[in-house]
């Protein structure tokens, strides 16, 4: 199939020209073929370009093929059954010469979808949502198969991005030389969240941070081969981690959400370490600032990919 | 190899390592904020405080105590901030739930009489409560937002209180001081000198509030993140350098401060003079504090303080009379209430300085200030040498110098000015303006100076404070022009209409301002 673009191309032009756009700072494509996802990425995308200004290429695999819609400096595709060669070379046609693409996936497949390996190479860098498309960790698995496939693409999960102020509160556990100890001494971890990819990933950053390795079910052993329990609760709105609490041989560690007020996270220390209860906001960035942080933090990330491999591995023996 | 405990009793944390770059700062400590009930406070500090609270960049374990006359309780000053944030900040943002009830409990006052150490010593043993109870570990800022007669009682009492560095060996203390950093050379001098008895320059914060406006920060990555820019900065390309702080606003509720100060006090000798050096140093050696201020101070050297018969020549001044501004009429400086009506104190000044180094050695830096101009606006514009040869022939008169102007304020941005080809059979040339904006660049409001110049004092980073050595060369650059004014009276005052451009006498000064 083809799809003659030019009438779109001519009308983005003359977009630009008549509303004066002239700072774009990068080409945003992204990809669905979900309905329901799609109306919540179209609103994501229209905030972050509304930030950072941007070309958006919206490809919509809901719609049959052909152009669906053009303004100013924002252009809807239908590509429902479109080959890949069509989606590639619409993105060189339709993207900025001089700006970076970035190209955001929500396909309902990313390892072996030919279309998602035809785009990847185009962009500089490629963001993709673990658990945008449901709760279970398959999301998760997706992106772990293309990881092997493809090891030189760059590719950052926002499901991985959205954890980043828990990851600061339970770093703020273990701050200052009377408690790091505890750190070295833990035993258990509960993590209780909305959606897996997320819980996997919080619980992976650990893992991967304190060199323990699944060793059984549900069971991680640190170098020395003390065994760490986990234990994951599916619990509370998608995407959103609720509560970790980690236990040492003498203190526990909770960070979880205020009950009535989703908006804060209290910290409590009890036991040994005992200290008395804090709380800070919990700075929720929501998708479209994460995407963009994606975009600036732009080379690899090296400790998402240990993260990651932590990940894959827990899978990995869950599924034994 | 990452997950080993620590042996020598160090607190590396594995967990920190990697970690996403976190607005957060990490180091705990209490903020004592000396002038509470004041206006500043109330106005700008405790609205950044909380602001950084809700965007999360204040450290989790900290602390406010409040240091007053005004007689609150604890349970009181809690009240007043909450009475003060419902009134400042902006709806989404109101003290509430738990964030506020967090914050809350970590507000305290002490209710005091800046002379008595007793005071101090109250304080001393709260902040020690703190960082047992509330984790702030020995670190303290103490902000001076007094009135500046206040800073050297601050500092004396709380050297006799004990209060310079923690007696436990642990922990940091600083002092952020606001302007005026004195009124004079010579009170400047008395005032560091009190400073330097008790804290080292290392832990002296000397706010000037522009700096931590967001274009301020660009004028280093402008210049030192680009390559377009540096090959031509300097006497080879550029013709001149103005840099102007204007505003449309009068003397408000300042007129006592203002007619002991006036402009050339109130603007030039801070924010302009460090937008001069930011403009105008040579390339740091790197980012940290001091490779930047080294530069900065250098260039304030390299400019020679004017002699006093100099100063009618290099300078210029005036005073706003009535006028109009945005169609409605004002009235005259020496109308304002708390001014002397036969003042002599000029509202409007203007310098012209010479930078004797390799660099700018011929090119002029031209600052104005004033209040009751045209168009409130701050910008830094560097005019850049004519083309060398004009070959177009008759439309050549119309070929104007490329200019590159840093907006500061209202508009926050990079301008740049060349001339382009209108289209057509005839080769006409004309001025054509490419221009970014903050807003629209980047989509983001820039975040309040206050709450980044906050930020950096809990950091340790000094590079958006003021040393000593640049804020005394400043007052000796300002300073023969200040005597020269204040020993002679101006009789052409008032000398411009609200709502103008200004006196004659600053195009007499510098013919090329831009218009405002």
């Amino acid at each position: 199939m083809s799809l003659d673009l030019r009438p779109a191309i001519a009308e983005l032009n003359e977009c630009r020209e008549r509303e004066h756009m002239d700072v774009n700072l990068m080409t945003l494509v992204a990809f669905f073929e979900d309905e329901a996802v799609g109306k919540w990425m179209r609103d994501r995308l229209a905030a972050l370009a509304a930030k950072d200004p941007a070309r958006v290429i919206v490809m919509d695999g809901t719609q049959p093929e052909g152009v669906q819609k053009v303004g100013a400096e924002w252009v809807e595709l239908g590509l429902r059954g479109s080959d890949p060669e069509t989606l590639r070379s619409a993105v060189a046609s339709l993207s900025l010469p001089q700006a970076p693409i970035v190209l955001v996936w929500a396909g309902l497949r990313a390892g072996e979808d030919p279309r998602f390996s035809a785009l990847s190479p185009l962009a500089q860098t490629i963001v993709y949502n673990s658990s945008a498309l449901g709760t279970d960790e398959s999301g998760l698995r997706q992106l772990v198969a293309f990881e092997r496939a493809h090891p030189e693409m760059v590719v950052s999960d926002v499901a991985y991005l959205r954890l980043a102020p828990w990851q600061e509160s339970v770093a703020l556990f273990f701050d200052g030389k009377n408690v790091i100890r505890e750190l070295f001494d833990l035993r258990r971890v509960e993590i209780t969240s909305g959606s897996a990819a997320e819980a996997y990933y919080l619980l992976g950053w650990l893992a991967s941070r304190l060199e323990w390795k699944p060793c059984a079910r549900h069971r991680f052993c640190n170098r020395f081969g003390t065994e760490i329990e986990f234990a994951l609760a599916h619990e509370g709105p998608a995407r959103r981690i609720r509560r970790i609490a980690l236990h040492s041989s003498q203190s526990h560690f909770v960070a979880e959400l205020q009950p009535g007020a989703p908006g804060t996270i209290v910290l409590t220390v009890s036991g040994a370490a005992e200290i008395p209860e804090r709380s800070h906001p919990l700075i929720d960035a929501g998708t479209a600032a994460l995407i963009e942080r994606a975009i600036l933090a732009g080379s690899k990330d090296r400790i998402f990919h240990d993260t990651l491999a932590a990940a894959s591995e827990i899978l990995a023996q869950a599924e034994q | 190899m990452i997950a080993a405990p620590p042996s020598d009793g160090t607190a590396f944390n594995p967990l920190r390592a990697g970690l996403p770059p976190s607005d957060r700062i990490e180091e705990p400590c209490s903020i004592v904020f000396f002038g509470a009930s004041g206006d500043l406070f109330k106005r700008m500090l405790l609205p950044a405080v909380y602001s950084m609270r809700l965007s999360g960049t204040l450290p989790t374990d900290f602390a406010l105590i409040g240091f007053a006359r005004s007689k609150y309780d604890d349970e009181g000053f809690r009240t007043y901030c909450r009475e003060q944030l419902e009134t400042s900040m902006p709806e989404g943002r109101k003290p509430e739930g738990g964030v506020w009830d967090d914050f809350a409990k970590r507000i305290f006052y002490i209710a005091a009489d800046f002379r008595d150490v007793n005071d101090f010593v109250k304080l001393k043993e709260l902040l020690a409560r703190n960082d047992e109870t509330l984790g702030t570990a020995g670190n303290h800022l103490f902000y001076l937002a007094t009135p500046p007669p206040v800073f050297p009682v601050v500092v004396q009492r709380l050297k006799k209180a004990g209060l310079d560095r923690n007696p436990n060996d642990h922990g940091w203390t600083r002092i952020v001081i606001e302007k005026p950093f004195g009124t004079d050379l010579a009170s400047a001098r008395v005032l560091q000198r009190e400073i330097d008895k008790v804290f080292p320059e290392s832990a002296v914060y000397r706010i000037d509030h522009y700096l931590g406006k967001e274009p301020v920060q660009d004028i280093i990555a402008l210049r030192f993140a680009n390559t377009i820019f540096e090959p031509i900065w300097n006497r080879n390309y550029v013709q001149n350098v103005q840099i102007t702080a204007a505003e449309s606003i009068g003397v408000e509720e300042r007129g006592a401060y203002y007619d002991h100060a006036g402009a050339l006090r109130d603007m030039i000798q801070n924010h302009v003079i460090n937008l001069l050096a930011l403009v105008a140093m040579e390339p740091p050696v790197s980012a940290h504090a001091d490779a930047i201020r080294n530069e900065k101070a250098k260039v304030l050297d390299a400019i020679a303080p004017a002699l006093y018969d100099e100063v009618a020549e290099m300078s210029a001044r005036g005073q706003y009379g009535p006028g109009i501004i945005d169609g409605q009429a004002v009235k005259g400086y020496r109308q304002e209430d708390a001014v002397a009506p036969d003042s002599n104190t000029e509202t409007f000044a203007a310098v012209r300085f010479c930078i004797d180094n390799w660099r700018w050695s011929g090119v002029p830096f031209c600052l104005r200030s004033g209040k009751r101009l045209a168009r409130k606006v701050s910008e830094i514009v560097v005019t850049f040498k004519p083309i060398p040869h004009r070959f177009y022939g008759a439309s050549t008169d119309d070929i104007r110098s490329n200019l590159l102007v840093i907006k500061i304020q209202p508009d926050e941005g990079i301008a740049m000015r060349f001339e382009a080809k209108v289209p057509g059979p005839i080769d006409h040339v004309r001025s054509v303006y490419m221009d970014f904006n903050y807003g629209t660049g980047f989509g983001v409001v820039s975040p309040p100076a206050y709450e980044r110049l906050i930020g950096d004092a809990i950091r340790g980073d000094q590079t958006l404070f003021t040393r000593w050595d640049a804020v005394e060369r400043a007052w000796q650059l300002v300073t023969p022009v200040l005597e020269v004014w204040s020993s002679s009276k101006d009789f052409s005052f008032p000398n411009y209409p609200a709502g103008s451009q200004g006196p004659a006498s600053a195009t007499k000064l510098f013919p090329d301002w831009r218009k405002l």
